[in-house]
């Protein structure tokens, strides 16, 4: 009531008042705001405030919607009328624009995969917080014979760092394990990816914890956390913390369980366990092996390169005196964790590493395919727009004004280009499955809603649309529009240089992409059918494991063989440290002589006496190990030829029945083995070393004599189980193992195949269109022709002439710059191919059989035309 | 000859019916009271300045009234031309409606 009363006399409310006054033009010319206010102060007598009020917000609210609707659909009338005359001139020529969008999108969609793919690989370890405060620490140990870098360091050197630098927030060590043996009840599996390491890497990395505690993870001995994978695979949906699980023989308990380590990361772990559970192996003490991968995160603001300093201002004073050699020293270094993958490429990674090479490669393929298509549709719509010109003409006398047609035109070119835009976003979402089989990676479409990709599309899409747009716009503009209505236009020269350039250099691109996919090619299989001086074919390989430094096959050797050799299918057996290829299965050993000054490292390979039967390992000089001759275990060695050569031998038959130079024990060389590729053909061949040596010999090694593969595998295994009935059957053939040293190049051969053909492709398709473009526009000189007798064959042969020309002179182009750059990148590897002049001569005929058959199907049909029809046409 | 819609038509004939009183409460009035159906002021002047763009209709500020706070209100009228349309419209409809044959919408 007291209310009321005092509203009686009210005012309207002030905000609805205010949405009243926005309406300008209203409250200027009608005085809308009086109007109302008179309805309101009636309402408000007969039916109090509130009913006045809502009233009021009413009006207000939904007039000014009303208005706003209306302002808006006028100030936008121009806009959607250029609208529809782009949508219309794009529908009437479906083909080209058909052409043009698809062309240009399809450029953009693969320009984006690329980059997405170079962006990943780039992103590795970046998603850690604080990722620009962790380093590792590696080393480097300097001797006479020159220098060694490792990712890992002593154990030893954590605690003193952490003791003595301030700067350091948190330090983590990790050993890793490579294969163990894990057993829950009743499931038993080696499993990769299990490591030792302390609290403090939960601290440094950033890692989901999903079940258990992670401050006390990894407190005690004999803990252990395990990732998400494992968990299901072991567990399935039970919670595993608190059980147990045995690794190689020893009883952990489970604490706790991490997500998986994402895709961008170079390190990748399945078990996590407690560095304190092996606190009392030599390895924590010993400054001479360098046992952990050393992770360290320095406090906010901390200078690197003075902590690095420090490391080594510190250490030397630690390593006790005895276990250093007096001509040996070592420092220290830090390395970056986001450089890690791409950049760090020392012995023992624990991930190979990326290869910014190629990443350089893929990336300037991208771009080549993107101007291809770039040039694809600014050439096109140039041409296209020409016959605009008496639109222009109308519109002039009509009324337009300059600036108005050029909005016109501008818009409309930049339509196009959105058009395009999105649909190149739509192929790479449909592209991306497909890609991600080939690059073995996961990308998914979100990566594409970063701001930078959006910002450079839109950028390219603004770009696009002025380039394309430009010509039409600014100059077509500008003409007389009786001039043009009448139909003169006396450009032709300038346009003909642009046409020119823009598709030379689109082929020249796709020339250079295609000779560069030939040389990946060539050199692929070269590498891949070159005789590697052993038999790679028809090798299985059992890889076991090393338990407490001995070989599980240690003192078995016999038992193995007779047991393998009484199937028919096995024609051979041999023990080795390692095998060709040298997947991660074995041991590596090498070390360095020391012969007249310089240091000449070598490598060892343990094997027994069928080793070189096995792989049909041919000499050069002397003997092979034989069984009859029991002090060959003792004293004897064999070398290959490269060996030989570096000890100082003239030939292999000299060194036979010498002492091994820088052998400790005197040892004899037996023979000389002719060289074979160890290693792949990546890297030259290092001089070896081959002998037996009980403890180290624990790769079997079974040559199989039968096609039946499978068959084999299963008394193979048969034979496993009765020598090691425990223990699961690993294996793999030596042939496969060895091709897949190759799958980073045979990768980039697939992409840039891959590539290739898109650009490839993408160039057709503009000159497709430029072709029938330009064949149209002449179909009256041809019918004149016609008329006035030539033969169809040499129409054809004159139009085409032109087309020829351009072709050759992209060729010209790209030979040149694709030999330089394929030679460069054939540098990487020790053994190449030459680049034979056929490629080029491929490249080039390839090119100019495309290009002829887009270019003819335009101008035969042309040609074939009925003259009389194509003259009608006025 | 120009089409004028419906909706201007109806305008047009709710200013002519007020004659001396055509302003905007008053016409709101009118041409609820001529369709039945309420409108909102915004709309109510969204037509009217269609009207007065195109010339149809003027608008003439005239007197104080003690009820619009010493303001002149804002009087509308039907021009020359206006009526010319309007006067086209009816010719038009009513020969539409002549031209229908007798029982077609029974």
């Amino acid at each position: 009531m007291f209310k009321e009363n005092k509203r009686k006399s009210g005012k309207p409310p002030w905000l609805a008042k205010w949405l009243f006054s926005r309406m300008s033009r209203y409250q200027e010319m009608y005085s809308i705001t009086c109007e109302v206010d008179e309805v309101f102060h009636s309402i408000l007598s007969q039916k109090g405030y509130l009913r006045a009020a809502l009233w009021y917000w009413y009006q207000a609210a939904v007039s000014y919607f009303r208005y706003t609707s209306l302002s808006f659909y006028r100030s936008t009338a121009m806009f959607r009328n250029y609208l529809k005359t782009a949508f219309r001139n794009i529908i009437k020529h479906k083909g080209y624009s058909l052409i043009n969008i698809f062309g240009l999108a399809a450029g953009i969609g693969c320009c984006i995969l690329i980059l997405l793919y170079v962006q990943f690989e780039m992103s590795y370890d970046d998603y850690h917080e604080d990722a620009g405060r962790i380093f590792r620490i590696a080393g480097e140990s300097n001797s006479k014979y020159g220098t060694n870098k490792l990712p890992s360091v002593p154990a030893a050197l954590m605690p003193v760092i952490v003791e003595n630098c301030p700067q350091i927030e948190f330090a983590a060590r990790l050993n890793r394990r490579n294969r163990s043996l894990i057993r829950y009840e009743d499931k038993l599996f080696y499993e990769e990816r299990c490591w030792f390491t302390e609290e403090a890497f939960f601290d440094i990395f950033s890692v989901r914890f999903l079940a258990g505690d992670r401050s006390t993870a990894l407190e005690t001995p004999n803990s252990v956390v395990i990732s998400y994978s494992m968990a299901k695979k072991y567990f399935g949906s039970d919670d595993p913390v608190g059980k147990t699980i045995t690794v190689d023989g020893r009883d952990f308990n489970i604490t706790g369980v991490v997500e998986d380590t994402p895709q961008n990361s170079h390190l990748k772990y399945h078990f996590l366990a407690s560095l304190k559970s092996r606190e009392n192996e030599d390895f924590i003490t010993n400054w001479q092996s360098s046992s952990c991968y050393t992770y360290v995160k320095l406090l906010e603001n901390s200078d690197s390169h003075a902590f690095e300093a420090q490391i080594n201002n510190i250490i030397p004073n630690y390593i006790s005196s005895d276990q250093v050699d007096n001509d040996f020293t070592r420092t220290f270094f830090l390395q970056p964790l986001t450089d890690i993958y791409l950049f760090s490429n020392l012995f023992s990674e624990i991930k190979p590493a990326g290869n910014p090479v190629y990443l350089y490669i893929f990336s300037i393929i991208g771009i080549f395919i993107l101007i291809t298509a770039w040039i694809n549709f600014v050439n096109l719509s140039i041409a296209r727009s020409a016959e605009r010109a008496r639109e222009v003409g109308m519109r002039k006398v009509v009324g337009a004004n300059r600036m108005q047609l050029i909005r016109q035109f501008l818009g409309d070119s930049l339509l196009i280009s959105l058009f395009a835009i999105t649909a190149s976003l739509i192929i790479v979402g449909a592209a991306l499955r497909y890609f991600n089989d080939l690059t073995a990676l996961n990308l998914s479409v979100y990566e594409l809603f970063d701001p930078i990709i959006v910002l450079s599309l839109l950028i390219l899409i603004i770009v696009t649309g002025f380039c394309a747009g430009s010509f039409p716009a600014l100059f077509l503009s500008g003409f007389d529009p009786v001039k043009v209505l009448k139909g003169n236009l006396t450009t032709r020269f300038r346009k003909t240089i642009l046409h020119t350039t823009l598709i030379v250099s689109q082929f020249s691109i796709s020339i250079i992409l295609i000779i560069c996919t030939l040389v990946v090619y060539s050199q692929l299989s070269f590498m891949k059918d070159k005789y590697l001086g052993f038999e790679k074919e028809q090798v299985l390989i059992i890889p076991t494991i090393y338990s407490e430094g001995r070989s599980i096959t240690n003192g078995k050797f016999n038992l193995i063989r007779d047991e393998f050799l009484k199937y028919p299918s096995i024609s051979g057996v041999a023990f080795s440290s390692n095998i060709p290829g040298r997947v991660d299965t074995g041991v590596f050993l090498g070390g360095a002589w020391e012969i007249d000054g310089s240091r000449v490292r070598y490598e060892v390979l343990f094997v027994d006496y069928d080793f070189n039967k096995v792989y049909d390992i041919k000499m050069a000089a002397g003997r092979t190990f034989l069984r009859e001759f029991s002090a060959d275990t003792a004293n004897g060695v064999l070398i290959n030829e490269t060996a030989s050569k570096a000890m100082g031998f003239s030939s292999p038959d000299e060194a036979v029945g010498k002492e091994m130079v820088g052998s400790r024990s005197g040892r004899i060389i037996l023979g000389v083995t002719e060289d074979f590729h160890l290693d792949g053909l990546q890297t030259e061949i290092t001089p070896l070393v081959m002998r037996p040596h009980n403890n180290y010999m624990g790769v079997i090694n079974l040559k199989i004599n039968t096609e039946n593969l499978s068959e084999a595998i299963s008394t193979i295994e048969r034979g496993w189980k009765e020598l090691y009935p425990g223990k699961p059957f690993n294996f793999f053939f030596l042939d496969a193992s060895f091709d897949r040293q190759y799958k980073s190049e045979e990768k980039l051969g697939k992409i840039i195949g891959i590539f290739t053909f898109l650009g490839l492709f993408i160039a057709c398709i503009g000159l497709f269109g430029f072709a029938s473009f330009i064949a149209e526009r002449r179909t009256k000189e041809v019918a004149i022709r016609k008329v006035l007798g030539s033969k169809v064959t040499d129409i054809v042969l004159l139009q085409s002439k032109e087309f020829i020309r351009w072709v050759l002179a992209a060729n010209l182009i790209a030979w040149p710059a694709a030999y330089f750059s394929t030679e460069k990148w054939l540098q990487n590897f020790a053994y190449k191919i030459d680049i034979g002049i056929e490629i080029f001569i491929i490249a080039g005929s390839c090119s100019l059989l495309i290009a002829l058959s887009m270019v003819s199907y335009q101008i035969i049909k042309a040609s074939i035309k009925n003259p009389v029809d194509s003259l009608m046409q006025e | 000859m120009v089409l004028l819609s419906i909706t201007e038509q109806m305008y047009l004939v709710a200013i002519l019916c007020l004659k001396e009183d055509a302003f905007g409460v008053k016409i709101r009035e009118k041409v609820i009271e001529l369709t039945g159906k309420t409108m909102v002021f915004g709309t109510l002047y969204n037509n009217l300045d269609q009207l007065v763009r195109k010339g149809y209709v003027v608008t003439d500020r005239k007197g104080t009234d003690s009820k619009t706070g010493g303001n002149a209100r804002v009087y509308y009228s039907v021009s020359e031309q206006g009526k010319k349309a309007l006067n086209e419209s009816k010719h038009l409809q009513e020969s539409l409606w002549k031209a229908m044959p007798r029982n077609a919408l029974v």
